[in-house]
């Protein structure tokens, strides 16, 4: 299973920095999460372009919270659990229009690139997964984001999103499920992707 | 599964003699093993693991659109500040200041006062004949032509109380005298 690319220079003295407002740290933190805290808001919201402001938005909220932050803690933990409460404040300022979204019946190509990393451009690849995602559940979405895509651990993805370990492999095996239904005859016409 | 010490433990040999049913089917599902509540990915069906595959290659390959810190707003000060401005000028600054005061306190007095004079009250006395002459001559202009500058007390009444400052007058209405 490919892994998204990860940052390991987030550490707790770059923390620190920016906890104390050194530009120059905050500069180097901000370059290294965003990418990551643009697509948790991606996977949560289901929207390219919300996704964009809500990443800004968080971005700020992290940085404003830095400050207060335990630097014992797991960091990654801390973060997501930040960027999803600010996605779930996004979803539940936009329910109506996104309930009208969803009523709308999903339009997927009837054959997925097997590689999507090789065979599709950035936009086709970005609207498959807005197109895919938005067939789960906002709860499913955020355990399989958390888990299956960004390779988090099940305890840490309980742990963000507030339930238990047994909660989050029963919405996981939810969110597969319908994703198979979705998309895998698609991928069956297409070829596998491994 | 069940706890040793569990009253509700279903060994086989004591609460099955009992006969009650509900307690031999909690019995029984006690004796079941737990089951996985989902399987982790390596269990899935080969079909799961490729969508999910599909989807992790996706997700790893989706671009991000390039973000910039975002920087401290500077403001500009609407005026120059004073601390900024060079010693000399500040020096000429005070005195012009100074000078303006000066001449201010020096110039007489306020054309407030100035403008009703007693030149005023001559000219009614004169234009004017009889006892309402004679009242008019006595009230209007006296209050015009007073250069008092401190405020006066001009009347105390049950539920009002009078203040007089040149030509301006400023009536306190209270209840609190008339009702005593």
């Amino acid at each position: 299973m490919s892994s998204p690319p990860t940052n390991d220079i987030v550490g707790p003295h770059l923390l620190a920095a920016v906890a104390r407002g050194e530009p120059e740290s905050l500069d180097r933190w901000y370059r290294s999460e965003h990418p990551v805290v643009y697509r948790l808001c991606f996977g949560f919201l289901a929207d390219g372009t919300e996704a964009e402001d809500a990443a800004q938005d968080a971005m700020l909220k992290l940085a404003d919270r830095l400050a207060s932050y335990d630097l014992g803690r797991p960091y990654p933990a801390w973060r997501n659990t930040v960027v999803l409460n600010h996605c779930r404040d996004v979803l539940r300022r936009g329910a109506t229009r996104r309930n009208a979204e969803r009523a709308a019946p999903v339009q997927l190509p009837a054959r997925l690139p097997a590689r999507p990393d090789e065979e599709a451009t950035a936009g086709e690849i970005r609207e498959l997964l807005h197109r895919a995602l938005t067939q789960l559940s906002p709860r499913e979405r955020e355990a399989f984001v958390l888990r299956d895509l960004e390779g988090r651990p099940t305890r840490e993805a309980a742990e963000v999103l507030g339930v238990g370990e047994s909660t989050v492999r029963s919405l996981l095996t939810l969110a597969r499920r319908r994703l198979r239904q979705l998309l895998g005859d698609r991928l069956a016409l297409g070829g596998s992707a491994r | 599964m069940t706890h040793p010490d569990d009253p509700t433990r279903h060994d086989g040999t004591s609460d099955a003699s009992d006969g009650d049913p509900l307690a031999e089917l909690l019995a029984a599902w006690q004796e079941q093993p737990i089951p996985e509540a989902t399987p982790d990915l390596d269990d899935c069906d080969d079909e799961t693991r490729a969508v999910v595959d599909w989807m992790a290659a996706a997700w790893a390959a989706q671009p991000v659109p390039a973000a910039a810190p975002p920087r401290p707003t500077q403001r500009l000060p609407r005026w120059p500040r004073r601390a900024d401005w060079p010693q000399a000028t500040r020096r000429a600054a005070a005195a012009l200041l100074l000078a303006a005061l000066t001449l201010t306190l020096l110039s007489g007095p306020r054309p407030s006062t100035e403008r009703p004079g007693p030149d005023l009250t001559a000219a009614t006395q004169a234009t004017t004949t009889g006892a309402g002459a004679q009242s008019a001559a006595v009230t209007a202009p006296s209050a015009l032509t007073d250069t008092h500058p401190e405020p006066q007390l001009v009347a105390v009444a049950n539920d009002q109380i009078v203040f007089r400052s040149g030509p301006v007058r400023l009536v306190l209405i209270t209840d609190n005298l008339s009702g005593e």
